[in-house]
């Protein structure tokens, strides 16, 4: 391509080259003006249910941000749940509800994450085992390891977080909530990572291809640790968040973001096989998945209906976005 | 009315023109051969003829019945059978379960007995005349060249009407090739339709009895046995003369030994082998497939470890990974042998691929210098002279010469002090064969050094200064410019002696039209 | 050259000629044991000699049948997964298909016989249907196994919420009674499995079992071999939900009653089961005896952790480290494998 012109060549070429990543913005838009047309007031036209769909969305995007780094390295973070719930039970049972404690406390917590990460990271490089397989693994090893020292317990809810996190998560700034801003600016960290950066360049090769990142010089190993490690603490800073902005903790926290993680990952046009994709994408996948969990009790739905109808919406909105990518296989 | 038509057959991937209105007619009892550059479109024919890629237009006719082949198995199902280029093997089965795959003998319990389905190996075996493999084998564990001979009688125990080899001898030994010749011509002569695909020359031309060229997705001429030339082959799939395959050396080779091996061994198959490369020598490999010369490209490139010593300028070396090999102190680079799976990021930009080894010197606290990095990248593409719409372009959409540019382009970007090629030019047309001899040429003039691994005798010959014919393992013999022959290169790969009397030899030479008769390689 | 023979029985024709002279290599027909396979079976038989170190009351009949009940669940649903995991794929929504047909069985099988029967046939009905549209999405809609079947785990839990809102409902005697009967003494439970080793054995000899490896194996070269990826997928994840319906089936006759959440909690066992015993999440190596064999390492490592008095909360933990080493061991002897090559 010559020169900058913005022409109907360049705009083809554009949604060519990002037609996974569009679609998913396109049926999330879908998705709010319909219900919005049966329920008014649901979304468009009211700006403070807007606010709240896009904290939703904001809070999806955090969480998934180490997945869609992991998903593209070619492999997938199912200690999700794990490092999620287990930072921010620490973090409540270690802070108590106070603020000093947690000048230590919250390092120390991301430092555990960075551990964890670590050995997922070094247990699929060096031995090559699966990533479903080690992550899963070593997460289990995890939550019995935090159980059986007595730090928490499955099903206990552990109360106040510091009141500075609560702040922190529940705030607002310009009248946007603090996390939307948050998930702007990681949008901004994730993009510069994945689009401008020598990191980003070997991720892509890692998740296209590792035999052919092998021969052509690229540490895969280091590569593979940092992205675990990357999405280990993101997760723990997610939980530590998360739980601030509930005002509360429990292990089983984390459980439902993991099937959200991936989905909006995988909604949002990356390539569950790795070396396609882009964190853009998994905002608007995000912003899909709030839509949908926002409209499915306005609809009125019992919950068994939820469940439902949640399952099939993901299994369209996946089929649409997979289907280019298997199409051209 | 021929027996077997293809008509006006068009194929189009996404914006490239594979096929055009192409046409081929075939006649039961013959051999047919295709002959034509990379992308040509001669591999996408026959692939829409066996049903593993569906035709946007055309028809096809076998017995005057128009067929409709839209899977793999309607194919199958009216006599048609392919050996594929890439092959279609299931790794985790057998060789047995391999061949009978969907036809598997049962009994009345509709259950396969594992020593009946030995037994028809065995008798497959007999009828085909030669061995392929051992039928309670697990394909992965096999060489590539058996794993084409089970590929070929796995078509053969189909017994199919048309039967098509795609490239079938790219990875087979000498004999192994002879026999599927000869075979070929057997299969015709018992009325089969034999269609044959092959980029060396002097094969399609023992074998076929008429022979249609391919270039830019259409038929552009056929040719009975005996009525065309070589040259005027080429003439017809290039569309242009070619004057010189092999350019001569034109600097003198200097004595300064930039890399040293000593005793290098990589258990079981590399025994330890010793050599020095020189400063701009083009130094060759040869011999029969599977003596160690996979093991001994991998030992110096990093990606196995080896013992002995391996020293750069004199100094000894460690080499962990790949990594450390390209490194610029190094400057150990390796074109490896498949592009598709250990050369290239197909679905990524041509761009990326070639900048793919040098982004640590692209980056700046980290991030890449996106001018940087297209001006390098469009340098090597003019060096190269790689054809593509544009730098952003994937490079699955390449030709497979111009994919192999890009590999090269991508090594050749670190500027290596020493460039290895592993059997390169395998699968390549004869056009871009001759931009990388003459690359080569080049290389080694301005001081590289260059280490050439190829199956194909007359590339050694004329290329290299040197050539090293491995056989065990080990090194078995030295052909210098007096005795690098292909008689020779034949006898040290078998383990027998060379012939050094002067007045025996037939003298190389180094500047070789496209000659008559001989293995000149072309398309795929 | 010699001319080709044709044998007599082969289809279509070269023509007869002069008898060949060529007879091909024949290669030793030993049994080739890679001794990585073997570590599943010797894990087993070690953890229960260990068991019976420690306790060697427990090595009586008795024993067996407690075991065999307590496995049974376990061993059914990792049978089902073996199928999504050969292709290739693999089948999260096991889970979701155990709740529908524990809560349906709990709340509507009765002690009629008939009702019984009708239930029972439903019950695998709905399993090969359930599967049967896992297999259409991941064959023919192209949608990745791990998202398809997360989707379908949610639709059959909500259907399962439908039948049944909490846990509650209860098991027809009778049904218990069928199902706990022991024939000559040996345990019907204990019988079912047997029964399915045999099975499967005989189905990895068909036709159909071949393609299944195949397809995981390498689906491209299978379906330019003639194979349909998408009726193999099919009755892969088809034949999963199945087991899976079954395991719920049984999972009444095992508790007492019913749970609209049973199955959740055994996904993951079901495909560490299958990992365990040496099956490759890639597909195209393993087998459904295997599984079994992994299951009931589990279970025994349970036994274990139960026995050296460490707490419960240890057993994901220690289940965790077993799986890393399982595959790891796995993965390597693949990898030497592969170095055999190239010969």
């Amino acid at each position: 391509m010559n020169g900058w012109a913005i022409n109907s060549n360049t705009l083809k070429w554009f949604y060519r080259q990002n037609r996974n990543i569009i679609l998913s913005y396109v049926g999330m838009l879908i998705l709010l003006t319909a219900v919005s047309l049966y329920r008014p007031g649901f979304g468009l036209g009211n700006p403070i249910a807007l606010r709240s769909l896009l904290l939703e969305a904001a809070v999806i995007a955090i969480v998934s941000l180490g997945q869609t780094l992991v998903i593209l390295s070619g492999g997938v973070d199912l200690s999700l749940p794990w490092t999620f719930g287990g930072a921010a039970v620490i973090m409540t049972v270690l802070t108590r509800g106070q603020d000093s404690p947690a000048l230590w406390a919250i390092p120390l917590i991301l430092g555990g994450c960075f551990v964890v990460g670590l050995i997922n990271g070094s247990i699929i490089a060096y031995l090559q085992v699966s990533p479903v397989i080690v992550t899963l693994a070593v997460s289990g090893i995890l939550l019995g390891a935090v159980s059986g020292f007595g730090i928490g317990s499955t099903g206990v809810i552990y109360g106040t977080p510091p009141p500075a996190i609560v702040q922190l998560a529940s705030g607002r700034w310009l009248e946007v909530p603090n996390l939307v801003w948050l998930g702007i600016a990681l949008t901004i960290a994730a993009t510069l990572l994945l689009s401008f950066s020598g990191f980003g360049r070997r991720l892509y090769a890692i998740g296209t291809s590792q035999q052919v990142s092998l021969y052509s010089g690229i540490n895969i190993p280091r590569i593979t640790v940092i992205v675990y490690i990357l999405s280990a603490v993101l997760d723990g800073i997610a939980g530590i968040l998360v739980a601030g902005k509930l005002g509360q903790a429990y292990l089983g926290m984390g459980d439902q973001y993991l099937f959200i993680s991936v989905a909006a990952v995988v909604i949002g046009g990356t390539s569950i096989l790795g070396g396609a994709g882009h964190f853009i994408g998994t905002i608007g996948g995000a912003l899909l998945l709030s839509v949908l969990t926002a409209a499915i009790p306005v609809l009125n739905l019992p919950r068994p209906f939820q469940l439902i109808v949640f399952g099939l919406v993901i299994l369209l909105a996946v089929f649409f976005a997979t289907n280019q990518t298997a199409r051209e296989a | 009315m021929a027996d077997l038509e293809l008509l006006k057959v068009s194929k189009r991937f996404g914006g490239v023109v594979a096929l055009d209105q192409a046409n081929l007619e075939c006649f039961a009892g013959e051999v047919h051969g295709l002959v034509g550059e990379n992308g040509a479109g001669k591999s996408t024919l026959v692939k829409i003829l066996a049903g593993a890629v569906p035709r946007d237009q055309g028809e096809i006719r076998l017995d005057a019945t128009p067929l409709n082949l839209m899977r793999p198995d309607q194919a199958i199902a009216a006599g048609i059978s392919m050996v594929f280029q890439e092959l279609s093997l299931m790794p985790d089965l057998t060789v047995a379960q391999n061949i009978f795959f969907g036809h598997e003998p049962t009994g009345k319990d509709r259950l396969i007995s594992v020593r009946v389905l030995r037994e028809r190996c065995y008798e497959l075996f007999d009828e085909m005349g030669i061995d392929v493999a051992n039928p309670s084998q697990v394909v992965r564990e096999l060489s590539l060249a058996r794993r084409q001979m089970v590929e070929i009688a796995k078509v053969l125990a189909r017994n199919p009407r048309v039967i098509i080899l795609d490239e079938a001898t790219s990875a087979l030994g000498r004999e192994q090739a002879e026999w599927l010749l000869q075979y070929s011509r057997r299969l015709a002569e018992h009325g089969k339709i034999v269609i044959y695909i092959s980029h060396k020359l002097s094969e399609i031309r023992q074998v076929s009895d008429r022979i249609t060229v391919f270039r830019n997705g259409r038929d552009v001429g056929v040719r009975k046995r005996g009525e065309a030339t070589t040259e005027e082959l080429v003439g017809l799939i290039l569309g242009r003369r070619i004057s010189r395959l092999y350019p001569p050396r034109e600097t003198p080779l200097g004595d300064e030994v930039v890399l040293e091996v000593r005793q290098l061994q990589v258990p079981p198959r590399l025994r330890g082998v010793s050599f020095s490369l020189r400063r701009g020598e083009i130094l060759g490999i040869g011999g029969l497939t599977g003596q160690g010369q996979d093991e001994l490209f991998r030992a110096m490139f990093g990606i196995e470890r080896g013992h002995g010593q391996i020293l750069l300028n004199g100094k000894p070396i460690v080499l962990r990974s790949p990594r450390d090999a390209l490194e610029r102190n190094f400057g150990l680079a390796l074109v490896p042998e498949d592009r598709a799976t250990q050369g290239l990021l197909l679905p990524k930009s041509v761009s990326s691929n070639i900048s793919l080894s040098v982004l640590p010197s692209l980056e700046r606290f980290g991030f890449i210098q996106k001018q940087m990095e297209r001006r390098t990248v469009l340098a090597q593409m003019e060096r190269l002279g790689i054809k593509a719409s544009s730098p952003d372009a994937p490079a699955q959409q390449l030709s497979g010469g111009n994919q192999q540019k890009v590999v090269l382009a991508k090594l050749l970007a670190t500027a290596p002090r020493v460039l290895m090629l592993f059997d390169s030019t395998r699968g390549v047309d004869v056009g871009t064969k001759a931009e990388i001899f003459q690359l080569l040429r080049q290389l080694a003039a301005d001081g590289s050094a260059v280490l050439f691994y190829s199956t194909d005798i007359e590339e050694l010959i004329n290329m290299c200064d040197r050539i090293l014919v491995m056989r065990q393992g080990q090194i078995q013999a030295e052909l210098t410019e007096a005795t690098r022959t292909e008689e020779n290169l034949v006898r040290a790969s078998l383990g027998e002696e060379i012939v050094t009397d002067r007045i025996a030899m037939i003298p190389s030479d180094s500047t070789t039209r496209v000659p008559e008769g001989s293995d000149t390689e072309v398309a795929s | 050259m010699s001319a080709p023979t044709i044998h007599p029985d082969s289809p279509g024709n070269l023509a007869p000629t002069v008898p060949t002279r060529f007879r091909s290599q024949r290669y030793p027909e030993g049994l080739r044991i890679n001794p990585f396979d073997l570590v599943p079976f010797i894990l087993l038989i070690g953890l229960i000699v260990v068991i019976l170190l420690i306790d060697p009351r427990l090595a009586n009949l008795g024993t067996v049948e407690t075991k065999a009940n307590a496995a049974l669940t376990l061993v059914l649903i990792a049978t089902g997964q073996t199928f999504a995991i050969l292709t290739g794929g693999i089948d999260l929504s096991v889970g979701g298909m155990i709740s529908l047909t524990n809560s349906l069985a709990a709340t509507q099988m009765t002690s009629d016989p008939l009702n019984i029967i009708f239930w029972v046939i439903t019950i695998a009905a709905i399993g090969l249907i359930g599967g049967a549209i896992n297999g259409f999405v991941i064959a023919v809609m192209r949608v990745t196994p791990f998202i398809a079947t997360l989707a379908t785990w949610s639709v059959w839990s909500g259907m399962a919420l439908l039948v049944l809102e909490s846990d509650g409902g209860k098991i027809s005697p009778p049904f218990k009674e069928a199902v706990r009967t022991s024939i000559f003494g040996i345990p019907g439970s204990l019988i079912i499995i047997l029964v399915l080793v045999g099975l499967w054995l005989l189905f990895k000899r068909t036709r159909m079992g071949t393609r299944l490896y195949a397809i995981g194996s390498n689906e491209k070269s299978a379906i330019l071999s003639g194979a349909s990826a998408v009726r193999t997928k099919i009755l892969a994840y088809a034949l999963c939900g199945f087991f899976a319906a079954m395991a719920g089936l049984y999972r009444t006759v095992q508790v007492g009653s019913g749970s609209p959440v049973a199955g959740d909690g055994l996904i993951l066992p079901s495909v560490a089961a299958v990992v365990i015993g040496g099956t490759s999440l890639a597909g195209g190596r393993g087998g459904v005896e295997l599984s079994i064999v992994g299951a009931l390492i589990m279970l025994f490592i349970n036994d274990l952790i139960f026995f050296a008095g460490v707490r419960t909360f240890y057993t994901p933990m220690v289940q965790g480290v077993f799986l890393i080493l399982a595959v790891a061991i796995n993965a390597y002897g693949y990898r030497q494998s592969l170095k055999r090559a190239r010969e």
